[in-house]
């Protein structure tokens, strides 16, 4: 297994040494190596369903919409905002 | 001051015919209040506008139609969410780790979400997404050694727990109306 060579500051470090207090890990080299994997376990690929999209010209509309004077929108419904976002929430 | 802002508020705050919006608007024009929010907020917005946009339900101006009317329906739904959480002053808070959680002997990694409103679920008399939003509130002082000082919302169901949730969290819901008397903007 290689040995990889790591830098890092005082802060990070202390919180490390915290977490290690706390008993969470056992020492600062089983700590690095599972926040490691943990976050390499978050790293997802993209699902078949989403690269289909041009995400570049999407996001070129976004900042054009950002950019806009005014934005906003009017919903016809007659419910207010927080009754429509309670009914969500009672369908959970 | 840092406040935490529920859905309701930032749909309110672009919905022009909302009863809210002008108080809204005027409160997240103020900018000496870090506004701060959690993931779930988006995927609400989103999940809203496209239940808006599949009964017909929501206008958008003939600048905004130009702009949009060329992507599919969900890119369309992305588009403008994230213009509408891009055009705030608002951070959105990162993922803050994973928890550990074991069932019958089987240990499961489980964002800290979902175990902060698992636990909070078993006092706090609210729904699931009520649950959520709290513990994103909370997960506020992880990253910036502070807690929330309110959590805005004009929902009835949270506003009426507010008491039981400020005694067990410390964390103050708000209404716009209340919070505007405060501030006295």
């Amino acid at each position: 297994m290689p040995t990889i060579p790591l830098r890092i500051d005082d802060v990070d470090l202390k919180k490390i040494d915290n977490l290690i207090k706390k008993g969470r890990y056992k020492n600062r080299s089983q700590a690095i190596k599972k926040l490691l994997l943990d976050k390499l376990q978050q790293e997802t690929l993209p699902f078949e369903w989403q690269e289909d999209s041009d995400e570049e010209s999407r996001i070129k509309i976004v900042n054009k919409l950002i950019s806009m004077e005014n934005f906003s929108f009017s919903s016809n419904s007659t419910k207010s905002s927080e009754d429509l976002i309670g009914e969500e929430r009672e369908r959970y | 001051m840092i406040i935490y802002l529920d859905t309701n508020i930032i749909l309110s705050h672009f919905d022009k015919t909302d009863h809210f919006h002008l108080q809204n608007k005027n409160l997240l024009d103020q900018n000496d209040i870090i506004y701060v929010t959690g993931f779930i907020t988006i995927v609400e917005f989103a999940s809203i506008l496209a239940r808006l946009l599949k009964d017909n339900q929501i206008q958008f101006s003939n600048e905004l139609n130009k702009l949009i009317h060329k992507l599919p329906e969900h890119d369309q739904i992305k588009t403008i969410t994230e213009t509408c959480f891009g055009r705030l002053n608002l951070s959105i808070l990162p993922a803050s780790g994973l928890e550990k959680i074991i069932i019958n002997k089987k240990e499961y990694l489980v964002e800290n979400s979902f175990t902060l409103a698992y636990e909070l679920g078993s006092y706090l008399n609210l729904r699931t997404l009520d649950l959520i939003q709290i513990a994103s509130a909370m997960k506020v002082k992880h990253f910036t050694n502070f807690n929330v000082d309110y959590f805005l919302t004009n929902d009835k169901n949270i506003l009426n727990n507010a008491q039981i949730i400020r005694k067990n969290i410390k964390i103050i819901p708000i209404s716009s109306i209340e919070l505007i008397s405060i501030l006295k903007i």
